[in-house]
């Protein structure tokens, strides 16, 4: 029941933010043209500048029930959440993870034929919540369906968001192209468990309850704690003030692209190595060590003078400390492998692994994709995909051209392109970017 | 044409993306789908002895233990005092005392039958008003012989200026306290001496003492019989309230008078009244030979010993009174009305004395060791409750613990009660009956008696126990298996209950 309450709660909160972009950019998709750390590659011939408009991109991983599996309709239509349409998909750790980034602007400039700068301003999301099948148990069966043994709720959670500022600048010499980017990060809002140890047990008969608990959850202007019977979750900041908050961090990109031979080249790259630090009005709420509650004191019960509150007697056995610390959190970091091999002018084809690490649940997506030009304006793209969560999923996408803008959109599972979030794992990217100074209108490819 | 074509790209993309996450943008405002779980939780969890017990439902009641264990029930009635500050009430002397020559005689009446005497002022002021005969200057010296400051006796001096003819001229206060009053107060003399400008020695025409009250921190002297008039006081007993059916047959209560006594008076008391009344407002009057004149007598400080205080215990028993014949389960109250009689036997020659801060104190007690016999005793308690909601309920299942170590039997059942007193239903179908520990010969306990059951309330009898307004608890007491002797509950005995409960709910 107590837990529940978490759980429902970062479910809807998580739901609030689950498109919004992955964890870094797929290496897959050559012209999926949104800010990267890499950006050489979008100086279309003799153009020196590009200049992005507003993108986003997003990646989306879920074990277990999928944020789908959650929601449902009733009779008359009203949307509903409803945790045991779920349960029949609950596995014994259970995952919806999600991160992304929308690009506000940026400009990258080239210096000379092999240097450029860039710059750009996004705003980034991360959730993720990862929670044992027994919370959901919890919630849709109550607590008296094991006795005399521990009921294991522990979950991690992590929903944030921040703003990016980012620089960029990437070498060309020969075969090689080094890229590095600094983003200077402005937090605006986290939730965040750092320690997750919650256990119940039922003891038989008399149903004492006993928690064992080392939990710790910091947040800063996105939960309120007054009790177990009201915790606020809302963004209770000054979204103008978040731009350049108290909130700050850094994060840290680098990325090498090999030319192994004219139509052949491999990347690799590290993105988000970095941290919040949250010191805008922090909150920890933690409870830590054993508590048995065995019923209240019939004496209590049975004076007139006293006053005996049922509730109170439970949240003893939590106990949750409320301090006003700041506290840091991580980024999750992204390695990437890329290769591409140009078939000819018309199709080339590119392979990718994509590694996540990220709090209690790591993934890893390998996929290769065709790309294929059907004029000078226009490509296509189509990719297979293997992840951690999904064996094989289909992706789609491409670009066109008008003039000096390249709009992109690309997903890696067509089969949920009307419902993204049923995906178990899926990466979307959508955007438009601008070329300009251009000096020679000729492309040789897209 | 290619703006056209543009947007209609950010449409479709768009428009897929958003189509993707329609449900995500509704899911604030959406509701929870409705969810049947069942969870257990404890209730209750105690362990208390009958101390714990009646010192949580009884405001009255306090405790001792016996030498062997057994526990005493005591009843306190409010301290009852007199105080001599009630018996040393200030005199009023309405009119100026006229000094008609230079010696006269005052005369001070205090307590009717007193005859002081030693007596000491306490905040008394003393005035002269002098009427003045003509023009002339005059010089008035005072003295009281009988008033004693510091073992010397009174002396004052006023002068009357020239030109005063005609007027009253009254000197300064003159404050007392402190002054001791020697023996003869009906005869007191004031001698002034009053003398013109040609020092000669004249009686005025009116010369008066002033005095708004007499009042006294101390008197010494032959009190003759008083009776002095002490408040009545009740001792209440709410331990049995709300009695059903049974009898309780006490071993052995105890009332107990506890009299402070810092008055140096021999003094009796008079009961007046003294009873116990019944829940049905019987009065039954407790007797004791000890109440014939002449039996009781209040110990007292004697002239040695003042300001020291003697206590007085009077034990009402059975072996000196009918309280065992008259305090029960059915008591309600005992009442008392008792009067303090000094000198009681009109002795004019013993001396007594009353200082400001004596008081006679009386506080009763009634003792009642929890020993005797039991009777099928049933009394019950209600306890309202808001609501019990339990709407969401659809069945209830509960476990019952108890481990009885007294060594009683009990009975148990709770009424669902509406808020118009109508009993809606029972907890359980019949009352539980938890047998008495084990005991020895000598009635002391050797073993607890544990007791289990499991009810479940179905969801009909949860929606009929919804509107209930309180619960009645009823608790029965019974005498073990075969044993028809006294039996006693000690300290030590103590009951533990244990409630967990497992509630489907459909929310």
């Amino acid at each position: 029941m107590i837990m529940y309450r978490f759980f429902i709660m970062f479910f809807l909160i998580y739901s609030g933010f689950c498109h919004g972009q992955s964890f870094s950019k797929s290496q897959l998709y050559q012209n999926d043209h949104s800010f990267d750390v890499n950006h050489f590659q979008h100086f279309k011939d003799s153009s020196r500048f590009v200049l992005y408009l507003p993108s986003f991109r997003f990646g989306l991983s879920q074990k277990g029930p999928k944020i789908t599996d959650y929601i449902s309709r009733n009779e008359n239509g009203v949307l509903l959440i409803d945790p045991n349409a779920a349960l029949p998909f609950a596995e014994e750790q259970n995952i919806v993870q999600s991160g992304g980034r929308l690009n506000g602007f940026g400009l990258a400039f080239k210096l000379n034929p092999n240097v450029s700068i860039a710059a750009s301003y996004g705003v980034s999301y991360i959730s993720h919540i990862d929670y044992p099948l027994q919370a959901l148990n919890l919630y849709t069966a109550g607590n008296a369906f094991i006795f005399g043994q521990q009921l294991d709720l522990s979950f991690k959670s992590t929903a944030q968001a921040f703003h990016s500022y980012t620089l960029a600048s990437n070498y060309h010499k020969d075969r090689w192209t080094i890229g590095v980017s600094l983003s200077a990060l402005s937090g605006i809002g986290d939730i965040s468990v750092d320690r997750d140890k919650l256990l119940l047990e039922v003891a038989p008969l008399f149903y004492n309850l006993t928690t064992d608990t080392d939990f710790n959850i910091n947040t800063t202007d996105l939960l309120q704690y007054e009790s177990l019977e009201r915790i606020i979750i809302d963004y209770s900041g000054e979204l103008q003030k978040s731009f350049f908050s108290s909130n700050r961090g850094f994060s840290f990109s680098i990325s090498a692209q090999y030319e192994l031979n004219p139509d052949t080249d491999i990347r690799i790259g590290i993105s988000d190595i970095g941290r919040i630090k949250w010191q805008s009005n922090p909150f920890n709420y933690g409870t830590s060590g054993i508590r048995t509650f065995d019923g209240v004191n019939l004496l209590d019960l049975i004076n007139p003078d006293n006053t005996v509150s049922y509730q109170d007697s439970i949240e003893q056995l939590l106990d949750i400390s409320e301090s006003q610390r700041s506290y840091e959190t991580k980024l999750p970091i992204s390695y990437n492998l890329g290769v591409q091999h140009v078939i000819n002018e018309d199709f080339s084809i590119s392979g990718s692994v994509n590694y996540n690490s990220f709090s209690s649940f790591s993934n890893y997506a390998v996929g290769v994709a065709g790309h294929y030009s059907i004029n000078d304006k226009i490509s296509s793209t189509a990719s297979v995909h293997h992840s951690t969560l999904k064996p094989i999923s289909v992706g789609l996408g491409g670009s066109i051209r008008f003039n000096m803008f390249d709009l992109f959109a690309y997903t890696n599972d067509i089969s949920s392109i009307l419902n993204q979030i049923d995906a178990e794992y899926t990466y979307g990217s959508l955007g438009i970017n601008l070329n300009f100074g251009i000096l020679k209108q000729r492309r040789d490819t897209l | 044409m290619v703006l056209t074509r543009y947007n209609l790209f950010i449409l479709i993309g768009m428009s897929l993306f958003l189509q993707s996450c329609g449900d995500l943008f509704e899911l604030a405002d959406a509701d929870i789908a409705s969810n049947q779980a069942e969870y257990a939780a404890p209730i209750i969890n105690s362990t208390a002895s009958l101390q714990d017990i009646l010192e949580a439902t009884d405001e009255q009641v306090r405790f001792s233990v016996q030498p062997n264990g057994t526990i005493e029930l005591i009843y306190d009635s409010e301290a009852l005092t007199i105080s001599a500050s009630e018996i040393l009430l200030p005199v009023p002397v309405l009119i100026d005392i006229a000094l008609e020559d230079s010696i006269s005689s005052l005369s001070f009446s205090i307590i009717d039958g007193f005859r002081g005497e030693r007596a000491v002022f306490k905040n008394n002021s003393l005035q002269f008003k002098a009427f003045v005969p003509d023009s002339d200057e005059y010089t008035i010296s005072i003295r009281i012989p009988k008033f004693l400051r510091d073992g010397k006796e009174f002396e004052y001096s006023y002068l009357i200026p020239q030109n005063s003819f005609g007027q009253e001229v009254i000197s300064d206060f003159i404050d007392l306290t402190g002054i001791e009053l020697q023996s003869g107060f009906d005869e007191i003399d004031v001698i002034y001496d009053a003398r013109n400008s040609a020092n000669e020695r004249i009686i005025l025409p009116g010369f008066f003492a002033r005095l708004d009250f007499l009042i006294f921190s101390y008197l010494e002297g032959s009190f003759g019989r008083q009776v002095f008039d002490i408040p009545s006081g009740i001792i209440p007993f709410n331990t049995f309230r709300n009695y059903i059916s049974g009898h309780i047959n006490f071993d052995d209560p105890k009332l107990i008078i506890k009299v402070d006594n810092s008055l140096g008076l021999p003094i009796e008391p008079r009961i007046n009244m003294l009873s116990v009344i019944t829940r049905t407002n019987l009065n039954l009057p407790l007797t004791s030979p000890l109440f014939f004149p002449g039996n009781l007598l209040f110990d007292f400080p004697s002239l040695d010993e003042i300001g020291e205080s003697k206590l007085t215990v009077i034990e009402l028993d059975k072996n000196n009174s009918n309280i065992l014949n008259i305090l029960d389960e059915q008591t309600n109250a005992i009442l008392f009305d008792i009067d303090a009689i000094a000198f009681p036997d009109g002795d004019q020659e013993t001396i007594g004395f009353i200082k400001d801060d004596g008081r006679i104190d009386i506080n009763s007690e009634l003792v009642l060791p929890v020993a005797g016999t039991v009777e099928s005793y049933v009394l019950f308690d209600d306890y309202p409750i808001d609501s019990l909601n339990i709407e969401n309920a659809e069945e209830l299942e509960f476990n019952l613990g108890i481990e009885n170590g007294l060594p009683l039997g009990v009975k148990f059942q709770i009424h669902f009660v509406s808020p118009s007193y109508s009993i809606i239903d029972s907890l359980f179908p019949a009352p539980i009956e938890i047998p008495a520990a084990s005991i020895n010969n000598d009635g002391t306990v050797n073993g607890i008696s544990e007791f289990l059951t499991s009810q479940t309330l179905s969801d009909a009898k949860l929606r009929k126990i919804e509107p209930s307004g309180f619960i009645r608890a009823y608790i029965g007491l019974f005498q073990p298996e075969g044993r028809t002797e006294s039996i006693a509950i000690n300290a030590e005995n103590t009951v533990s209950v244990k409630l967990g409960a497992r509630v489907k709910l459909n929310q």
